[in-house]
């Protein structure tokens, strides 16, 4: 079970943030000082009320002087009926020297029992203050003679009811200013705090779904307006290092791709000199052989004078000497397709398919196959000549590895991949074992060594797909499987190509 | 009688200074010493008060205040109180003293609503005057 969340003022949003703090300094402050308005309010109070008091009971004892000297009850009567028009003064009294009681007069008229004071009580000046009442006693002398006293009992009913009123205006003072604190701080929050938060997202987004095309509009204080600038600088400033450091690692990239794959054309390039160098040697020292044997047979020949058999061997000279002009120019062709690339240019595969198969005529009639060019193939965007010579290259070679096919088939297919076009052939020959199948590319790689050729076709199907940085792959099944090639050449652009995909 | 001299007032110049005497003499009957030294130790404010008693052969008696109680020759109180009479001095007849009408104050006695009697006329010839708080308690006529 998870413990509850303590919730903290640091952890609370600025927006409530500031309406707590304005609302607790108003509500701090304005209670302080309503507290201390109160008491001011009430201490003053107090004090006139002391003063009224002492200022009612000196007169009530100035003028009793005459009543108390000469004993006049009623004359000290009429002076305390002067405390009706007193709304403080509860109860007044005059007494004697002793504390007896000359008279009193209850304001309200309420009759209650008369005070009782000790004659030592009435001597000097007093002020007592009860729960209830303030009780004043002043003296009455004539001269150095002390007559008595007068004794006022002031009702505090008026100091409640104002305290009462006091404490009901402070504390609506302090409502209303709550109220204007609050509307204070959301004014200040639309003013300050929302561009502030809109500052916090938007620097919450920088590097996300947006990357670094957050902008903040520069509104607010002045300080707020030079944060939010700053903002958006920083933003900009970082936008465009990181836009030319990608590119920087793009190219980097590039290079380091390029580079790779200069090394790995290089490696195949070494390993296809050195196969190269053991071929040439080898299938060059072949014919040699076979001619330096025959010479030496030929010599043998005409020292009998049998020059029907010389004849013959000459003639399988002849053949040698053939075969080894094949390999030489096959090798000259191969040599120059890796150096020279023409002009490309937007061709209907088609056309260069038929192209192809014209120069195939007598071989495909020769063996009988049945060859399909696709109709509605994509264009291409070639070197026409490599690419006519891929294609010848890929039908010879299905149409001569037919095997013992009774219904011998070739067929000739493409569609459009992006921006590159696929092209298969495929045959219904011999097939190709897996293990082979990317070996059948090699130079001199020849799977059937009875088979007529010099084994460079699919090494320069090779070399011309990658020339237009394409590849050439095969899939087959296995022996007498049959077998399809594919190879991908450049697409031309779509606007270019109006042949359906 | 010291009580009733806080409430009169004198015109001005007739003491020295404020702490003058209010010299208190008398005729008739000698009062008890107690009375005496009662009014000895009475002050009206500042002043203190010399009581003594009028000689006989003073027609015109040096003071302030002339007390004229009860066993006083009625002539002799007529002829003092007439030599006095427009001189600042505060004339008191005891309520029993014959020849003492023409006073500025007589006492009825104890009991009495209204103890004193005001003679205005006599008071006004004197130049003396009274309290507003007294003049409640005083008989007031005028001669």
């Amino acid at each position: 079970m998870s413990s509850p969340r303590r919730i903290t003022v640091a952890g609370m949003p600025l927006r409530l943030q500031m309406i707590l703090i304005a609302a607790l300094v108003s509500t701090v402050a304005l209670g302080a000082s309503g507290l201390g308005f109160v008491w001011y309010e009430m201490e003053q109070a107090r004090r006139m009320l002391t003063s009224h008091v002492e200022l009612l009971a000196s007169t009530i004892a100035h003028h009793s002087r005459a009543a108390l000297a000469f004993d006049d009850r009623e004359a000290a009567e009429n002076t305390l009926r002067f405390l009706n028009s007193q709304m403080s003064v509860r109860r007044g009294c005059v007494l004697r020297e002793s504390g007896e009681v000359f008279v009193c007069h209850r304001v309200d008229g309420v009759e209650d029992e008369a005070p009782e004071l000790a004659a030592a009580d009435l001597v000097e000046r007093s002020i007592e203050w009860r729960p209830d009442a303030v009780v004043h006693i002043e003296p009455v002398r004539l001269g150095a003679e002390h007559l008595g006293a007068v004794y006022l009992e002031s009702d505090l009913s008026e100091i409640a009811r104002r305290r009462e009123a006091m404490f009901m205006f402070a504390g609506a003072v302090l409502l209303f200013s709550l109220v204007g604190a609050i509307a204070f701080s959301a004014g200040l929050q639309r003013r300050v705090v929302e561009p502030i938060s809109e500052l916090v997202s938007a620097a919450g987004a920088v590097g996300g779904d947006s990357g670094y095309d957050v902008r903040v509009e520069s509104r607010g204080p002045v300080e707020v307006r030079v944060l939010m600038d700053s903002f958006n600088e920083m933003v900009s400033q970082i936008d465009k290092r990181d836009r030319e450091l990608v590119g920087e690692i793009g190219e980097r990239r590039r290079i380091q791709a390029e580079r790779e794959k200069l090394i790995r054309e290089l490696e195949r390039r070494n390993d296809e000199m050195e196969r190269f160098n053991y071929t040439v040697s080898h299938d060059l020292k072949a014919p040699l052989v076979t001619i330096k044997g025959f010479l030496g047979l030929v010599s043998q020949d005409l020292e009998r004078g049998e020059l029907e058999t010389a004849r013959n061997d000459m003639q399988q000279i002849g053949k040698a000497a053939e075969r080894m002009y094949d390999l030489l120019d096959d090798l000259l062709e191969l040599s120059r397709i890796g150096r020279v690339i023409h002009e490309p240019e937007t061709v209907p595969l088609r056309e260069i398919a038929l192209e192809a198969l014209e120069t195939l005529t007598r071989v495909v009639e020769e063996k009988g196959v049945r060859v399909d060019i696709a109709e509605g193939m994509p264009a291409v965007h070639v070197d026409r000549m490599r690419a006519c010579e891929l294609l010848q290259n890929l039908l010879e070679n299905a149409i001569r590895f037919m095997g013992d096919q009774p219904e011998p088939r070739v067929e000739l297919g493409a569609r459009r991949e992006g921006d590159r076009v696929i092209v298969h052939v495929r045959d219904n020959g011999i097939g190709i074992d897996p293990k082979y199948h990317e070996t059948v590319f090699g130079l001199f790689d020849r799977l059937d060594t009875g088979a007529e050729g010099t084994g460079i076709g699919l090494a320069l199907v090779r070399r011309i797909a990658e020339a237009h940085d394409g590849r050439v792959w095969v899939e087959s099944e296995g022996a007498g499987q049959g077998c399809t090639f594919y190879v991908s050449l450049p697409a031309p652009p779509l606007a270019t190509d109006t042949t359906p995909a | 009688m010291v009580r009733l001299l806080h409430f009169v007032r004198w015109p001005d110049g007739v003491f020295g200074t404020s702490t003058s005497p209010i010299r208190l003499g008398y005729v008739g009957a000698k009062p008890d010493e107690s009375q005496i030294a009662i009014l000895r130790a009475g002050r009206v404010r500042t002043r203190p008060i010399v009581v003594f008693a009028v000689e006989a052969d003073q027609d015109k008696p040096d003071c302030h205040v002339l007390a004229i109680w009860a066993g006083v020759d009625p002539d002799r109180a007529s002829s003092l109180i007439a030599a006095l009479e427009d001189e600042p001095v505060l004339t008191v007849a005891h309520w029993a003293a014959p020849g003492a009408r023409d006073a500025v104050v007589r006492f009825l006695g104890a009991g009495e609503r209204r103890p004193f009697v005001l003679d205005e006329a006599a008071a006004k010839r004197a130049g003396l005057g009274f309290s507003s708080h007294v003049l409640e308690f005083v008989k007031r006529e005028d001669s």
